[in-house]
């Protein structure tokens, strides 16, 4: 490595020049100008002004009007909404409308459906809120890791217990249509109610990846419908529920996506 | 300012900001406004701008203070704001790109005369010409450059206010600095 790409190299990794660049910056005119820059940028970044300053007139104002204490950011407290509502719509769905094939639906096959849905969203919760070692937040690049491996297991997951048994329901033609159409819908009606909740709950939070937060919320928001859906809906046809239960969690990661810089970033 | 506010870590300011104390806010701007003015400056390019941008993170800060992760450092989380505000900025500009001012007109363009400060140690051409080919680099490269040169933030923290990982912050500042080298007509040592 030649002494020039040495000295763009400490430049990149803000580190000292050692005495044998600092010899090579003196002979090379090119790293010399190279050097003067990145020290006036150096300074840029530095500068602005170094004495007192007075707050300015719009955020003298901002905390005339709002200088109340705030609680410290308890990211569990903020999910509790959403988890009590994922648990009361599972405890309302099993008790008050039951599926009418749930009760011969081995018991094994109810634990991994339900299971896998509260583990997905418990984590989804954790990389939503979760603020890492520097309080920003976890990596954007893990969130968006999170969402196409959960959507793959989901899916792996629904094609396992999508088994027929007695009381299941089976369509055809346009009543099969009809009834993907009808639950997408619904679950998606029933993920925007708990979307609501994710994002009251993670507003202004994801300071530096908004948007593979907001993939991270929506996917956590369309998992509660599709497990409300789920609660409800009898169609024990493949096609049915790989693609129509489908529909909420995806939509809600695009949605989300979309809706996490306006309103998860501060 | 007394000498105590001076040495009060940033983080006792942020926690007096959050118990209700409005002179931990006054503290906070006092210390990062100065140098978020220039980080800010070095990504726009336009001292006035980067004043309106540095008002509007810290009006963010203020809204936003509530999820602050009692004891995180502060920096970085100021830091990612005023990025993500300069990136809404760079949104909403691509969007409207002759924005009004509020009384209609057409806004001036960044103000003439003078070296900005800090820039003194160059000739007036030879800044003008860096301040051009910082403004020609792609806007991760830039940031990445002026990241590393915002005082007080290592290459870690840098990373995390870019949202990316350390190696890969380091991989953008060299390609910024190689691409400055080449805008600004810089040889190499054979």
């Amino acid at each position: 490595m030649s002494g020039c790409d040495q000295v763009v190299d400490a430049l990149s990794e803000a580190k000292p020049l050692d005495a044998s660049l600092e010899a090579h910056v003196a002979a090379c005119d090119g790293c010399r100008a190279m050097v003067a820059a990145d020290r006036a940028l150096g300074s840029l970044a530095a500068s602005g002004s170094v004495e007192e300053e007075a707050l300015p007139p719009a955020l003298s104002e901002a905390l005339r009007r709002d200088h109340k204490p705030v609680s410290a950011f308890r990211p569990w407290r903020r999910a509790l909404p959403f988890a009590a509502l994922v648990v009361a719509v599972v405890a309302v769905g099993l008790a008050v409308l039951p599926r009418p094939d749930l009760a011969h639906q081995p018991v094994g096959r109810i634990a991994l459906g339900f299971g896998a849905a509260l583990s997905g969203l418990a984590i989804a919760l954790t990389l939503l809120l979760h603020g890492g070692r520097s309080g920003l937040g976890l990596p954007a690049r893990l969130r968006w890791v999170f969402v196409a491996v959960a959507l793959a297991g989901y899916e792996a997951i629904n094609a396992t217990v999508t088994v027929p048994v007695e009381g299941s329901v089976h369509l055809e033609g346009a009543a099969a249509s009809a009834a993907t159409v009808w639950c997408a819908v619904h679950g998606g009606l029933l993920a925007a109610v708990a979307g609501v909740l994710v994002f009251l709950g993670a507003r202004r939070s994801a300071v530096v990846s908004p948007t593979a937060a907001g993939a991270v919320a929506g996917l956590a928001a369309g998992f509660a419908g599709a497990l409300a859906q789920h609660l409800l809906c009898p169609v024990m046809d493949m096609d049915h529920t790989l693609f129509a239960h489908l529909a909420p969690p995806v939509l809600g990661a695009l949605l989300g996506a979309w809706a996490g810089r306006r309103w998860l970033a501060p | 300012m007394a000498a105590d506010d001076r040495n009060d870590p940033l983080e006792a300011c942020m926690e007096a900001f959050l118990q209700g104390d409005a002179r931990g806010f006054e503290r906070l701007y006092r210390r990062l406004a100065p140098r978020l003015r220039g980080f800010l400056r070095g990504l726009c390019g336009d001292p006035r701008l980067a004043d309106d941008l540095t008002q509007t993170t810290f009006l963010k800060v203020h809204q936003a203070r509530e999820t602050y992760r009692a004891g995180a450092p502060v920096e970085p989380w100021v830091f990612a704001i005023a990025r993500r505000t300069w990136l809404d900025h760079l949104r909403y500009r691509r969007r409207r790109p002759e924005a009004l001012s509020d009384d209609g007109q057409l806004p001036e363009g960044p103000s003439e005369g003078g070296s900005p400060r800090g820039f003194e140690s160059l000739s007036s051409d030879a800044l003008e010409k860096l301040e051009r080919s910082l403004g020609e680099l792609s806007p991760p490269h830039r940031e990445a450059i002026v990241l590393l040169k915002v005082d007080g933030l290592s290459v870690a923290e840098a990373a995390e206010v870019a949202g990316v990982s350390a190696s890969n912050l380091k991989v953008r500042a060299h390609r910024g600095y190689e691409a400055l080298r080449r805008a600004l007509g810089v040889g190499r040592t054979p």
